[in-house]
């Protein structure tokens, strides 16, 4: 029922290969998340340890967990995840039911995948326009996070973009579908 | 409209809509967004989809999806299935059947780096599936074998779909993944049954490899041991309390990382690739993830799971019963739905259910075990017909086996996790006692 179905041959749209570009970008970003939580539980480990500690503090650092990794970590996973969304829907790897449809032959099913993306490119158009409303929202009233004091206004600014960019890729696949299956 | 009746005509929208091929995600996040502002209105709906979608991304606790598949793609790029099969291979490939419970047991500790079944098949469809072909292996049989093998990567923890049911129900991921342990390796215990079973009932269908030498086997486990130190750290590490599940998991896929660079198994061009399949993959969860949200959202304005878990629970049924009767409810609808969007939606209704129910436990243990038997008929679910995801990965790697002959060779297989579901039903300790044990 779950299928990846293959786009053409010809080289696909701008915004589909941008899309491949932020996914390698939001996974970047994901690993370095990775990196902070493991040097994180590192700098907690050797801080229960009297001869790591005196080592530390011989070359003028304090060992400990890293201060408000958990900020981080909540803000670099939601960047990543928003950045993986167009790349997820170029490469049409959203799951969805063929059983049902399979008599209705090649064709039509592509102009009803071609539906679909248009009404999903509407649907994350609407949120991208409430997500922008929020960002909005928080620039005015300035709201940063409890210990690091990060702003939290341009991580969902970044977040609005990439949402714009996922509502452009479903329009794009949609004409290229209508185009096949006309 | 009562609040009932809108909530089952949303179901009944959605599950047209899903029908007719519109993507599963889209079809929550439609729906519940229609139902929601139907409910209270257009204005509120907008103040909570102002920040909601950020708001639930940006959330610590499912920050370890993302980092659970990549660590499951750095493993498949850096080609640590092939040295798991071939030292399966060396200590059990001289027993009939033994390449398919080499699969199996490759699988069970690939299981224990990467938390997805579809991973797990893919990987060994590719590492093990032209091993058996070549000493002729019945056809059905050993991507039956496969198929089956994958679901240890979801039934061996770590676990992405217990992330989830932790997630959405709101229990300690670290308790579910003690819970899964014994459950999972009972799995893998009686899948080799199912195959010694098939193999003497049937024995041509796996002919007899030719003998390894025995010195081969330690030469192959050091090819190995650094993957298997890790998947020990990682799922030790949780268990212990030594790691947050977060942490756990950014270690393991920090450890895969250093791990394949330095065995010269994973060049840069396999990393950009484990990146991009993690993107494509967490996607597909996370729109579903999101949809699943909003439909939520919408589910709980109208007071559906309340009443329908207090109705169920006025009825005065024997709680055994309305417990055998969701997970019937399950194993149907695992036959014809993805399994990530049927806990989703169903779970909102069905857990308040269990919850309501008297089986004599606490209620946090009943969260603990009603997960672990989720868990195991999500399974039967990947592998049986008509729809099994596990199959269908299985059937795109090997195009010349007919699905219907991959099918056949599942049932075995399926039996035997009847079987073990029913164990774990009647004696809930086989999920519960290393959860008491260790905490």
């Amino acid at each position: 029922m779950s299928n990846v179905a293959n786009a053409g041959g010809s080289r696909p749209p701008l915004v589909e290969r941008l899309s491949g570009t932020i996914a390698i970008l939001g996974g970047l970003l994901a690993l370095a998340t990775a990196l902070l939580v493991v040097l994180s539980v590192l700098g907690r480990w050797l801080s229960g340890m009297p001869w790591a500690q005196k080592l530390a503090s011989s070359v003028g650092i304090t060992l400990g967990p890293i201060n408000g990794d958990f900020e981080m970590v909540q803000m670099a996973t939601a960047i990543a995840i928003f950045c993986f969304l167009p790349y997820t829907q170029a490469r049409r790897g959203n799951i969805f039911v063929d059983t049902f449809t399979g008599r209705l032959g090649p064709r039509t099913n592509t102009v009803i995948d071609a539906l679909w993306d248009l009404v999903y490119a509407g649907m994350i158009g609407l949120l991208t326009w409430c997500l922008a409303m929020g960002a909005v929202e928080h620039y005015r009233s300035g709201q940063t996070t409890m210990l690091l004091q990060i702003i939290v206004w341009p991580a969902i600014a970044i977040s609005t973009v990439l949402l714009l960019l996922l509502s452009c890729v479903a329009l794009s696949t949609a004409v290229a579908r209508f185009r096949s299956g006309a | 409209m009562s609040g009932i009746g809108v909530a089952l005509l949303g179901f009944a929208a959605m599950l047209l809509l899903i029908a007719v091929r519109m993507p599963v995600g889209l079809s929550m996040l439609v729906v519940g967004s229609a139902g929601f502002v139907y409910l209270s209105s257009w204005t509120s709906f907008l103040a909570y989809m102002k920040t909601n979608s950020y708001h639930q991304f940006a959330n610590y606790t499912l920050s370890v999806i993302p980092l659970f598949i990549l660590m499951g793609a750095l493993a498949e790029r850096s080609g640590i299935s092939t040295g798991l099969f071939k030292a399966a291979e060396a200590f059990a490939g001289r027993l009939r059947g033994g390449l398919a419970m080499a699969v199996i047991w490759a699988c069970t500790a690939f299981g224990a780096i990467c938390g997805s079944s579809v991973a797990t098949t893919a990987t060994f469809g590719r590492a093990a599936l032209p091993e058996l072909q070549r000493y002729k292996y019945d056809s059905g049989f050993a991507t039956g074998t496969i198929a089956a093998g994958g679901t240890l990567g979801i039934l061996v923890p770590p676990s992405v779909i217990l992330v989830v049911y932790a997630i959405t129900t709101e229990q300690n991921i670290a308790k579910l993944f003690k819970a899964a342990l014994i459950p999972g390796l009972m799995a893998a215990l009686f899948y080799c049954l199912a195959i010694a079973w098939s193999v003497r009932r049937r024995p041509e269908i796996a002919p007899m490899a030719p003998a390894g030498a025995s010195l081969d086997r330690f030469r192959l486990l050091a090819g190995i041991w650094p993957v298997l130190i890790i998947a020990f750290m990682v799922v030790g590490g949780i268990y212990g309390g030594v790691f947050t599940p977060t942490e756990g998991a950014a270690f393991g896929a920090i450890s895969m990382l250093v791990v394949g660079v330095l065995q010269r198994s994973l060049s840069a061009r396999g990393i950009l690739e484990s990146l991009k399949q993690t993107a494509e993959t967490t996607g597909m969860i996370f729109i579903i993830l999101l949809g699943s949200e909003v439909f939520n959202a919408f589910l709980a304005r109208s007071q559906f799971p309340e009443l329908a878990a207090d109705w169920v629970s006025h009825l005065g049924l024997p709680p055994y019963l309305v417990l055998v009767s969701l997970l019937a409810v399950y194993i149907v609808l695992g036959a014809v739905m993805d399994e990530l969007a049927m806990l989703l939606l169903t779970l909102p209704v069905f857990f308040p259910i269990v919850q309501a129910l008297d089986f004599g436990l606490p209620g946090d243990e009943v969260a603990i075990w009603f997960g672990i038997l989720v868990l195991i008929v999500v399974g039967i679910g990947l592998t049986a017909p008509p729809i099994g995801l596990n199959v269908f990965v299985i059937s795109s790697i090997a195009k010349t086996v007919p699905i219907a002959a991959t099918y056949r060779g599942v049932l075995p297989f399926i039996f035997t996790d009847v079987v073990r579901l029913g164990l774990v039903v009647a004696f809930p300790g086989l999920a519960l006692w290393l959860v008491r044990l260790l905490s």
